[in-house]
């Protein structure tokens, strides 16, 4: 079930304040410029935008009933990627994690009938009327479909999606504008190459309900998620194959707090692309000279799954776009400072665009300073949304790094 | 209530955007694990809470802000990490400004050829040795506070570190300190007192002016804006390593070494041993208490293994360096093996991997403080003395426990640190508690009482643990109240509007 603030109570009194939350793991800590891991705290310095503010000190406010709702607690608890940082790192050494503290303090706002802050009323009221994050209709959910081959479009057909056991959920990021359907494509298109017998749903994929669980909008998220997994369960579907991290994320991480059985297993396409290359369904023979860094998306790190990454309950998807990287001939990978669970977030996590964009672009601007630092010619992820905050950062600060999503290296390197 | 005219002030010296009179702000400055902090917060008193929350940038900011703050009558609490605070930052008196010294965060200078680090107030363990390692230098400690605790923080909380049999009490390794006084003039100590000296001498002209602001200063005289601390050679090359989770590997050119005692006296004998031969950065003792809070990766299987009795009663570890040679290792190792057989100890490599945790806490502290997983902690009893001392701290311990309810630690020998070379030991026995609980919070703080305020004797330097009252007012019950006279006066010469986190050096210092 999901947890509701008050079951919260005894994390909320017991943070001890050690500020872990703040810095990036001691182990793994690399270099004193690169030390920061939150980036609300780090943009705007008190303690109140820190986990331990959050979770340690108002949350148990709200709990104990001793502060109520406030223009600037509103601000506070929604100015946050939701990146997993602190849960990261809080959970590794106290068992305890803020950020999940943090979306329970935005759904007791939500369930004491107050709208969230900036421009998130708006996100979310479009959000409620749309059904999905873009303020599009679920019918031009087939737009990206336009781009592709007929080969393709066959190999791929909705109405094969009705059959299939492989489906490939393609997320709503299609819908934002034109130039993200090249990731859909992409995916698709390396699927197909590699001979996997997938199928999409078309006009019938609905939202997996991330932006409204990251809103608060619990109630709403369970809709979602319960529709989806009935209609996956109904089709008979044994493997979800998943774009979007936020989307994996989800399914893998949020869905079963639902409580509903899941028929079917959830795999990231990058799980998939580097087993097919390992099978030599997908051959990397042309070389691309180039080196490159690499940009771990939270989602498909340490947020990944339910637990603690690294502490055996799961490791993010770390090993395999850098093994995929390393079978591109010529390409090198030169690895930031903060990378894996210690990944400094993007700023687009937590939807922060559609209520912060300052604080999303400061977060975004500073990755690629760490980006820049490492002398790589390029920066590589794989997440709809790193990309589009990331690529914007890279022309604010002068195109001096290029940004490239990795399956699109892989099809420039079959 | 701050005036506004008062907080303009303020806002012009640090920026607007570094100052804050907001409730919601302000509201995350009044967290302290001291039990009057955790008491107030069950009664619903707002005196915790400090009227104005101020980020300063630089040593003049620093300046600027205490001179509003005697101009005004404002009181200060400079505040570093927030670990090592308990009961230190959070206001005792109306109009009071947290001041959050977290924008000064720079590591100034590493000196790699005369082995020192200068340093803003905000620099952690963790950011230290990061930048020290990788030039084959250390601060030379690690406490067992987490990482991210400021080093600062730590060595004026008289922190203790694993590694003080080699290299001290962390206070031995302050060089130089630059202050804020509370009339905002800059006050340097040492040699650093001499324009164009340079850091090497903490003696400096005259008295050692040092000792007066480190040790149990806690912001009640000034605020440091600057220190100089020494470097040690450090032989473990690159650390950490890559893919370091639960199981870290030693670093380069170190061992461990966990022994097993059947009784205190001849863990005692060894540990006397140990020390004088001159081998070890690294001598403690602990208990499977201890061990099993510390190291197991869920607080279930740490209770567990605790009622089991998984690691031994009386267990001391040694850590071993190759600084001059991997030969030395060699060396140190059959010396380790002649004391270990010659007092009746028995080697446990087989703990090796399951205290493979250790292995990073030792150097670099990411998890040793899991040990407050169940919530908070309290040392029911702290305390210096000859490491013969450690049977007699422990039955005093066991009189105390024996009047509460305990918890993990309470039944266990204390830890055990030993210092330079076995002039000295520090022994430690603390409770858990769940600050959630407010019964619990009541045992724990009966238990504190009784620990250090009414067992206290004079033939051990028995401290307690100064959650309650400040350390000044603990000793003076021991050594005699000419000492609470002497720190009041200093108090008064150096602070006479006590302008400086009152109440936190010595009680009522007024």
């Amino acid at each position: 079930m999901i947890k509701e603030l008050a079951e919260y109570r005894h994390w909320c009194w017991n943070c001890f304040r050690d500020s872990m939350c703040k810095h990036v793991f001691t182990w793994h800590l690399r270099s004193a410029d690169y030390d920061d891991i939150c980036p609300t705290l780090t943009r705007y310095k008190f303690d109140a935008y820190a986990g331990q503010g959050k979770m340690g000190e108002l949350a148990r406010t709200i709990i104990e009933g001793e502060m109520g709702w406030s223009d600037k607690l509103l601000e506070v608890i929604y100015q946050d990627p939701l990146c997993g940082a602190c849960d990261y790192i809080c959970g590794r050494v106290a068992e305890m994690q803020p950020a999940q503290v943090i979306q329970a303090m935005r759904a007791k706002a939500i369930k004491d009938g107050i709208a969230p802050p900036g421009g998130f009323k708006a996100f979310l009221d479009d959000l409620r009327e749309y059904l999905n994050p873009y303020r599009k209709y679920d019918a031009e959910r087939i737009n990206w479909l336009k781009g592709l081959s007929a080969e393709l479009a066959e190999g791929t057909s909705t109405e094969k999606g009705a059959k299939t056991k492989t489906l490939l959920y393609v997320g709503c990021f299609p819908l934002r504008e034109p130039g993200a359907q090249k990731m859909a494509q992409d995916a698709v298109t390396a699927l197909i190459k590699a001979g996997v017998d997938v199928g999409i749903l078309g006009e019938r994929e609905r939202c997996c309900g991330n932006p409204s669980l990251r809103m608060g909008d619990v109630d709403s998220f369970i809709a979602f998620a319960k529709e989806n997994i009935k209609m996956f369960n109904d089709m008979g579907v044994k493997k979800l194959v998943t774009i979007c991290p936020f989307c994996y994320s989800t399914f893998k991480r949020d869905y079963p707090d639902v409580g509903d059985k899941m028929n079917f297993e959830v795999v990231h396409i990058l799980e998939l692309v580097d087993q097919l290359i390992a099978q030599g369904k997908l051959r990397l023979s042309k070389p691309i000279n180039l080196s490159v860094t690499y940009h771990d998306p939270c989602h498909l790190g340490r947020i990944s799954d339910a637990g603690i990454s690294g502490t055996g309950t799961f490791t993010g998807i770390y090993a395999q776009p850098r093994r995929i990287l390393s079978r591109i001939p010529g390409v090198e990978l030169v690895e930031m400072d903060r990378n894996k669970d210690d990944s400094w977030c993007c700023g687009a996590g937590g939807w922060l665009r559609n209520g912060y964009l300052e604080l999303a672009r400061w977060t975004a601007d500073k990755r690629i300073e760490e980006a820049e630092a490492t002398g790589a010619e390029a920066l590589v992820t794989y997440c709809p949304h790193c990309e589009e905050n990331l690529g914007e950062a890279i022309q604010r600060r002068g195109n001096k790094i290029k940004i490239y999503d990795l399956l699109d290296l892989v099809l420039q390197g079959l | 209530m701050i005036e506004p005219h008062v907080y303009q002030a303020i806002a012009e010296v640090v920026g607007p955007e570094f100052v804050s009179d907001d409730p919601v702000v302000r509201q995350t400055y009044s967290k302290d694990g001291a039990f009057p902090a955790i008491i107030k917060r069950y009664k619903k008193d707002p005196s915790a809470i400090p009227d104005l929350v101020v980020l300063p940038a630089s040593t003049e900011e620093v300046q600027g802000v205490v001179r509003l703050a005697n101009r005004f009558g404002l009181k200060v609490i400079p505040i570093i990490t927030g670990s090592n605070m308990v009961s230190l930052c959070i206001p005792s008196e109306p109009r009071t400004i947290a001041l959050d010294l977290k924008r000064m965060d720079k590591i100034i200078d590493i000196d790699e050829r005369n082995m020192t680090a200068t340093i803003q107030p905000y620099v952690s363990f963790a950011r230290i040795q990061a930048e020290t390692m990788k030039r084959g230098l250390w601060n030379g400690g690690t406490p067992l506070a987490p990482g991210s605790c400021g080093l600062l923080s730590n060595i004026i909380n008289s922190g203790t570190w694993q590694s003080a049999l080699a290299y001290g009490a962390g206070l031995r390794s302050l060089v130089n300190l630059t202050l804020v006084l509370p009339n905002g003039d800059i006050l340097r100590t040492g040699s650093a007192s001499i324009p164009q000296c340079g850091n090497f001498w903490c003696q400096g002209p005259g008295p050692e002016l040092k000792g007066i602001f480190e040790f149990t200063n806690h912001g009640g005289l000034a605020v440091i804006v600057e220190a100089t601390v020494k470097l040690h050679p450090w032989a473990g090359g690159k650390w950490p390593q890559e893919e370091i989770y639960d199981r870290p590997p030693l670093p380069a050119n170190h061992r461990i070494y966990y022994i097993e005692y059947s009784n205190i006296e001849s863990m005692n004998e060894a540990m006397y041993q140990i020390a004088h031969s001159g081998i070890g950065t690294h001598l403690n003792g602990a208990s499977n208490g201890w061990v099993t809070s510390m190291t197991q990766r869920t607080e279930e299987l740490a209770e567990k293994r605790w009622h089991e009795g998984f690691f031994p009663k009386h267990l001391i570890y040694v850590i071993t360096a190759g600084i001059s040679s991997p030969r030395q290792l060699e060396y140190e190792e059959n010396v380790l093996k002649d004391i270990v057989k010659d007092t009746g100890g028995k080697f446990r490599d087989d703990l090796r991997e399951e205290m493979s945790t250790w292995h990073g806490d030792a150097f670099c502290d990411g998890c040793g403080s899991r040990f407050q997983r169940h919530g908070s902690f309290s040392s029911m009893k702290l305390g210096c003395g000859h490491i013969d001392n450690h049977r007699e701290f422990y039955e005093r311990s066991q009189e105390i426990v024996k009047r509460h309810r305990h918890y993990m630690f309470d039944e266990e020998t204390p830890w055990v640190y030993i210092f330079e070379r076995g002039y000295y030991a520090l022994f430690e026995d603390d409770t858990v508690f769940d600050q959630s609980d407010y019964d619990e919070v009541k045992q724990a703080r009966d238990m504190n009482i009784d620990g250090f305020i009414r067992t206290p004797k004079e033939d051990l330097l028995d401290l307690g643990y100064y959650y309650s009252e400040p350390i000044i007012t603990i000793f003076s019950s021991m050594v005699g109240p000419n000492l609470k006279h002497w720190v009041a006066q200093i108090k008064r010469i150096f602070d006479p509007n006590y302008t400086m986190n009152p109440g936190k050096l010595i009680g009522l210092e007024k």
